[in-house]
């Protein structure tokens, strides 16, 4: 049986391209305030292991469709010869040329494919528009008519009653916004189309939220070799016996700096990647401006632990040395080794607050000294870098592909910092950053890192559940500041669900 | 590379050219790796579980077309190493050998000294290198003894590999060096390979010397007739030294008597310094200097049994550690995982398969637009509503009074569902008219200029003649259906549109903001 295939139609500049980018996660989708973007149609097949699922077709929109549909009205008496008429205008007029877009636009849709009528929600209603769905619903094909929300307004209620009368199925969806789920949701609705893509959707579904699982493993993954690399990162420099090391140490400082931020902007690329963000990296001097330093005083703030959280897990890594001692001595002190490290640890967590690594001066065994930088010392830093990848990773799986301006994180709250990681994961993550911290020269044991991603593969699960609904877009032109695709989001929480009509009409958004 | 061969290859070499690779495989996109290795996942499906016989077999299917030579490198510089460390200690031993077993008539071999040098010193070394075996996290909780270890780990003989490299060729240093994991040195599992390779070397170099101090031992109990003695500063009489003796031959008096010097041949071959070669003990006559030479089967035995196996035993050990160490660093290889995961996880793909096809931006003849050359004072104007804009003529004759100062004197309608007819109804009426009235075309701003309008367009201007200036105002409502200003990005996309025309008699008139 071939797979399912469905033709996004409709007007042109309604967002056909943006539901395909988002459904389909391209980027390359061209999506431009000009109409006639799109003059041929371009297919997406969703594939596991090759093996073809569904095909998404975009398609060029409508441009004549009121002259099309009088050439075709002429032609036939009945609407037993409907399909057969629109067939011979598409064969007709491709020689011709006349009808460029309705030709390329209907091709697909008299091979077999299911339509996905799009309209812009956000503008009021008219009547050029029943040319086209009359010219659809000639074609005999199951449809299904989807309302984009480009903008904040709503017309809603004004399209769906005229919706209703061409389609049977009537669906809000907004392609910017439409977070992962709702896309699964609308994939679900299109196998109501036909009882025969039911199964294949459905596969197409569970398996989507496969990858999806896996992405974020993946994600978590290169997050914590990234903390990792991070934490245990040491710059050294050899100087001369006599020379004076204070010369070198803000230079050091700064070859340090310099290398914890291509990390930290090297993290950042990869977990693009992982979610097929390639074009992001244009943007990426944005990002580099926008988003808080990574040792701006405010981002620490922001990001990290709160004094007391610090303290307590000052006094957790402090323990953790303890319980060596109590080791060492066979359990003799009765805790009491994990009572002085408790306090130790406590103190020094106070006064480490705004120290990352510290200039050490080491004696070489072949005269001359090192002058060495790392690993990070400082208990908050790994939380801050840690807080930062976590909201970095919430906006790229919130984005969808659809969304074309700058990835601005300079946002977050009390919810999206690391300040929101529950004291259970707190305190294995204390475990793994204290054994990191004391890795001698940066070499730690991979183990660590596997301990380290399963930890934040099970925080990222919470944190992209609980992440609000901040802005993590910037709107790159100025005059688009009032139509912001996040003002939409919000006007779409508050706006009423839309007339429900005997039973077919579902909001998705 | 034939199958046989892939079976023989050493992990070593696998390791070095699954660095290489994912090195290599940093400049592709990840897609790109997917693709690439999800049918390699597949063909190898018989190996899930095992991502040790994954990762190598994944190798073998990626290197193929270019197949990685830095492994085998590594392996054969490391191979010549251990030569060079087999020759170096056969030598050592020989004359190590040589040099104590030196006997030139005057002062017979003395037993104490061959003891010290073959049994006493190897015995210190082998328990410093058992230390330096010892793993980091059970020493972690020994006070003092890390420093121990990294101390002794810089005294090892099989550190001199690495030193050594230095003077390699390029080619060897730098595959020796990826074998090391130097420039991996971050991680944990390359820090294991590289301590039991230092090991193995060690003992290695260990093993040659007690081969060759037994060669050489045997050499000269061959050619020449060697005196043995025994002799001490410290007071020990002959029944202990013989209880000594026993007790180190224990691993072999039970089934080789024959090399445990009896307590008569001790006896006898005690001296003094001031004996000059004489053996005072010694009976006289003949008859027993045959005992003088009995104690080369108890020495041979004590060096096999002392030097070489406890040597033999830890190089098994060492190599059965670097296996693990190797099989452990596979998998810990940065870069190892996501290759499991890429062969292990179905590839997921939505994006499409053919490029964009681009707009034609032929060359568009831009026009600007004339200066608003609307008649102003004319009363008269004839307005086409387009499309179906969803208000009366009263309030559009209010909307240009207010914004153009003129009244209109008929609205005619153009665009609308099955209007076909009606479209040239209104081009007629327009061009019919004998006053020549200003022509206004109304448009949804919000809707953007499809070929539909512009037929309409290039219809009118056909009929009203290349002169008469047609002006076109996008128009926007608000939910209450008061005409607001239009989006200035709608706008721009009508403006293009019509700049595009090259018609500079078609004019744009958008509703300013404060008429609106």
């Amino acid at each position: 049986m071939s797979a399912p295939v469905f033709a996004v139609v409709g007007h042109p500049n309604k967002g056909k391209s943006s539901i395909v980018a988002t459904l389909a996660q391209d980027n390359s989708v061209q999506i431009s305030p000009i109409p006639g973007t799109t003059v041929k149609c371009r297919h997406f097949p969703m594939k596991v292991d090759g093996e073809v699922q569904y095909i998404l077709v975009d398609t060029p929109g409508f441009q004549r469709a009121r002259q099309a549909l009088a050439w075709m009205r002429a032609r036939a008496s009945t609407a037993a010869e409907r399909v057969n008429v629109v067939r011979q205008f598409v064969e007709e007029h491709e020689k011709s040329g006349r009808f460029p877009d309705e030709c390329e636009l209907l091709k697909p849709l008299l091979d077999g494919a299911g339509i996905l009528y799009v309209i812009d929600g956000s503008r009021p209603y008219g009547e050029e528009y029943e040319a086209e769905m009359e010219i659809l619903r000639w074609t005999g094909q199951p449809s299904i008519a989807l309302i984009n929300m480009i903008r904040k307004d709503s017309y809603i209620d004004e399209w769906t009653a005229a919706l209703e009368q061409y389609f049977k199925i009537v669906r809000v969806f907004n392609a910017m916004t439409a977070e992962f789920q709702k896309r699964l949701e609308l994939l679900k609705a299109f196998g109501q189309l036909r009882e025969e893509w039911q199964a294949p959707l459905a596969r197409a579904v569970a398996t989507l939220e496969e990858d999806r699982l896996a992405r974020q493993r993946r994600a978590a993954l290169a997050i914590a070799e990234m903390l990792a690399e991070m934490i245990t990162l040491t710059v050294a420099k050899r100087i001369a016996s006599d020379e004076d090391p204070s010369n070198k140490e803000a230079s050091l400082a700064q070859d340090y700096r310099t290398k914890l931020r291509k990390r930290e902007q090297k993290g950042r690329r990869q977990i693009e990647k992982i979610y097929d963000y390639e074009d992001l990296q244009r943007e990426e001097a944005e990002i580099e401006v926008i988003e808080q330093d990574l040792f701006s005083l405010e981002s620490w703030n922001m990001w990290g632990l709160k004094k007391n959280q610090l303290i307590a897990t000052g006094a957790l890594s402090g323990a953790a040395l303890g319980s060596g001692f109590d080791l060492a001595v066979g359990g003799a002190s009765l805790l009491l080794g994990a009572a002085i490290g408790s306090v130790v640890g406590g103190t020094s967590a106070w006064f480490s607050y705004k120290r990352i690594g510290e200039v050490k001066i080491l004696g070489l065994p072949l005269g001359g000294q090192e002058l060495r930088v790392g690993p990070a010392r400082n208990l908050n830093f790994p939380y801050v870098v840690l807080g930062r990848a976590l909201y970095h990773h919430a906006a790229v799986m919130h984005r969808t592909h659809a969304q074309r301006d700058v990835l601005c994180l300079d946002t977050t709250t009390e919810d999206a910092s690391a300040r929101s990681i529950a004291d259970s994961q707190r305190k294995q993550l204390e475990r793994v950053f204290t054994r990191l911290r004391n890795s001698d020269n940066g070499n730690y044991e991979p183990v660590l890192v596997e301990r380290l991603a399963k930890i934040i593969d099970e925080i990222t699960i919470k944190f992209t559940q609980t992440m609000p609904a901040v802005s993590t877009t910037a709107p790159l032109r100025t005059s688009a500041a009032t139509n912001s695709p996040s003002d939409a989001t919000e006007t779409m929480n508050d706006q009423q669900p839309p007339h429900r009509a005997a039973g077919s009409q579902q909001s998705v958004d | 590379m034939n199958s046989n061969n892939d079976a023989e290859r050493p992990i070593l070499a696998d390791l070095v050219d699954l660095s290489v690779q994912v090195e290599q495989d940093a400049a592709l996109n990840p897609p790109e790796l997917r693709r690439r290795d999800r049918p390699i996942g597949q063909k190898l499906a018989h190996l899930a579980g095992k991502p040790q016989g994954q990762l190598r077999q994944w190798l073998r299917e990626i290197s193929q077309n270019r197949p990685i030579q830095a492994g085998a490198t590594a392996v054969k510089t490391l191979h010549r190493m251990a030569l060079i460390l087999v020759a170096a200690g056969l030598i050592i031993g020989w004359a190590a050998a040589l040099a104590i077993f030196a006997y030139d008539g005057t002062q017979p071999v003395n037993v104490v000294n061959v003891l010290a040098a073959f049994v006493g010193i190897q015995l210190l070394l082998l328990l410093l290198t058992a230390i330096v075996a010892l793993p980091r996290n059970l020493l972690q909780r020994l006070p003092g003894a890390r420093p121990v270890q990294d101390l002794l780990g810089w005294l090892s003989p099989g550190r001199l590999v690495p030193a050594a490299a230095r003077y390699l060729p390029a080619k060897h240093r730098l595959a020796l060096e990826a074998a090391l994991g130097r420039h991996k040195a971050s991680h944990m599992a390359y820090g294991q390979v590289q301590k039991w390779l230092i090991l193995r070397f060690s003992q290695i170099l260990a093993i040659a010397f007690n081969i060759g101090a037994l060669a050489g031992c045997l050499y000269l109990v061959t050619v020449s007739d060697l005196a043995f003695g025994w002799s001490t500063t410290l007071t020990v009489d002959s029944k202990s030294f013989h209880s000594l003796i026993t007790e180190l031959a224990w691993p072999w008096r039970s089934w080789l008597p024959g090399a445990v010097p009896s307590i008569e041949v001790i006896d006898a071959t005690r001296y003094f310094r001031f004996d000059h070669g004489i053996l005072p003990n010694a009976p006289d006559g003949s008859t027993d200097v045959a005992a003088l030479g009995q104690w080369w089967p108890f020495l041979l035995m004590a060096i096999a049994c002392y030097g070489l196996l406890p040597r033999l035993s830890l190089f098994a050990l060492s190599q059965w550690r670097l296996d693990v160490a190797l099989q452990t660093a596979l998998i810990h290889t940065p870069g190892a995982l996501q290759i499991l995961d890429r062969m292990n996880r179905a590839l997921v793909e939505t994006a499409a398969t053919e490029p964009e096809v681009h707009m034609k931006s032929g060359a568009v003849h831009e026009v600007l637009f004339p200066a608003h050359g609307l008649d102003r004072n004319r009363a008269n104007a004839y307005l086409i509503n387009w499309a179906g804009i969803n208000a009366d003529e009263a309030q559009f004759d209010d909307l240009f009074k207010q914004t153009m100062g003129i009244a209109l004197e008929r609205m005619l309608h153009a665009g609308r569902m099955d209007s076909i007819d009606e479209d040239e109804r209104t081009i007629d009426e327009v061009a019919n008219a004998a006053h020549n009235p200003p022509i206004l075309v109304a448009v949804k701003s919000w809707e953007p200029p499809l070929l539909d309008f512009m037929d309409f367009l290039d219809s009118l201007r056909t009929a009203v003649g290349s002169e008469r200036l047609i002006t076109v105002t996008p128009i926007m409502f608000d939910h209450n259906r008061e005409f607001i200003p239009a989006d200035p990005d709608d706008l721009d996309v009508w403006k293009k549109r019509l700049q595009s025309l090259g018609d500079s008699r078609i004019d744009f008139l958008p509703l300013s903001a404060e008429a609106a």
